[in-house]
């Protein structure tokens, strides 16, 4: 998982464990190695060759850079490059009671912010379930949070 | 770690997750700042309880939102801030602050732009202290207060899930921010006691665990030196109430109806009830905040 603070890493200033991902020499380095090892999807080979026009240019890169680099040179593969993280055997369908509107939302969410972020981190090949699993994984890490939710709607719909 | 000093410092009050008392602590140590210098009580809590609460309404709904200062726009911070009845100004929530996170979350140096925008620009020239409530979720916004600050409070409460809240805050907000940035977390402030603490009542094992923790809050402070000394009840000290010979003080902060309903009238503790036994805690907080860490 990247670290969510890595749109910092261009200021340069105070990033003593960045070094490794900012200097353009490992950096391209541990790329390379990458694509070798695994070299199927197309994106990391598009990441390289963004990634290798670095050392022509000021550290100042967009922030979608860092992001991505910061997982392939500690792991031998990016998420990108993985595949889904479970399979489709895994999973079990289960029925969501949710309105009309709630879901269409959600179905926005989707297309406009969690599949373009995917895509920064070179993700291209998210699946449902993916999604599906992690905002169960997401509510199960702050319970709280739901009960306040039905709690306000409640509220809502009674002042109204 | 501790400066002796007084000097101008903004401070994030934060803890992933909900109903903890984010907005009544950092409301209330707002409400105490004023009386050592010139307060901005900025909301980054989308719900804008304390917001609306503090009858911001207008603004809470208005046109003008975060995203003109801090992303595209030509709007200054000056065009949102308000002056409130409690000394304190305010920076308001508002009803499309969730847009201006997933703005944020597409923009070049997004976690730095409240402190490019808000902070740098009016801390020392204009405010002595920035008091920021954020939300109790992890995003750009905590990202922005947490950078913008470098300063942390976090309330907490009994119970395993306030706990499990700070050690989410810790790993997923302030560890990770270390690796680009100082941060100091200047006190963790247990809130909503209210149980006797010579039994084993949550309210003990909170305070137990806080004060005998080892394990680091700051490079080279263990959290038991983070607890504000009204909360401070050394592991001695517990054996002598499990021995009876000492009379089990009343660590704050506790529950108290006049804190819930000073909410519910809109202003700060010191202003609904100036006698409230808990407003030297918060005056404490303040000056925790004020000489940047707690001093013994």
């Amino acid at each position: 998982m990247s670290n969510p603070f890595d749109d910092l890493k261009e200021d340069g200033a105070d990033t003593a464990e960045s070094d490794d991902s900012i200097d353009p020499e490992s950096h391209t380095e541990s790329k390379r190695t990458d694509t070798e090892s695994s070299g199927t999807d197309e994106q990391p080979s598009v990441a390289e060759s963004t990634a290798s026009s670095l050392p022509d240019e000021s550290p100042s890169e967009p922030p979608v850079e860092g992001g991505g680099s910061d997982a392939t040179s500690d792991e031998p593969l990016s998420p990108a490059e993985t595949g889904p993280a479970f399979e489709y055997s895994e999973v079990q369908q289960k029925p969501f009671y949710a309105r009309t509107e709630t879901v269409n939302q959600f179905e926005n969410e989707i297309r406009m912010t969690i599949v373009p972020t995917l895509a920064e981190a070179g993700l291209l090949d998210e699946e449902t379930r993916e999604i599906h699993d992690a905002v169960l994984r997401l509510a199960n890490e702050q319970p709280e949070r739901i009960a306040e939710l039905v709690l306000e709607e409640r509220r809502q719909s009674g002042s109204q | 770690m501790t400066d002796t000093t007084t000097e101008s410092r903004a401070v994030s009050v934060v803890i992933l997750k909900g109903g903890v008392g984010k907005s009544t602590t950092s409301m209330n140590l707002a409400r105490q700042l004023v009386e050592r210098g010139r307060t901005l009580y900025a909301d980054l809590d989308p719900n804008g309880h304390a917001t609306n609460g503090l009858g911001f309404e207008a603004a809470y709904n208005g046109e003008i939102n975060l995203g003109d200062v801090i992303l595209e726009g030509n709007a200054t911070p000056h065009d949102l801030i308000r002056s409130t009845d409690y000394g304190f100004d305010i920076l308001p929530s508002s009803n499309t602050l969730e847009d201006v996170e997933k703005d944020l979350a597409g923009a070049m140096q997004g976690s730095a732009r409240i402190k490019s925008k808000i902070v740098d620009p009016l801390l020392e020239d204009e405010y002595d202290f920035i008091v920021f409530d954020c939300p109790a979720y992890p995003g750009m916004l905590n990202n922005n207060a947490l950078v913008a600050t470098g300063n942390v409070v976090i309330p907490i409460e009994p119970g395993s899930s306030a706990i499990g809240g700070y050690k989410r805050t810790m790993e997923r907000l302030i560890e990770p921010a270390r690796e680009y940035i100082d941060v100091d977390v200047l006190a963790v402030v247990p809130n909503k006691l209210s149980d006797r603490i010579d039994q084993q009542t949550e309210d003990r094992e909170l305070l137990e665990n806080l004060n005998t923790a080892t394990y680091e809050v700051n490079p080279g402070q263990p959290l038991q030196e983070a607890i504000p000394n009204f909360a401070r009840i050394t592991a001695d000290e517990f054996d002598a109430i499990d021995a009876g010979e000492m009379t089990p003080p009343k660590p704050g902060i506790r529950h108290r109806s006049a804190l819930s309903r000073s909410l519910q009238h809109n202003r700060p503790l010191q202003d609904y009830d100036p006698e409230n036994d808990q407003i030297d805690f918060y005056e404490e907080l303040a000056e925790i905040v004020a000489v940047g860490g707690v001093e013994r």
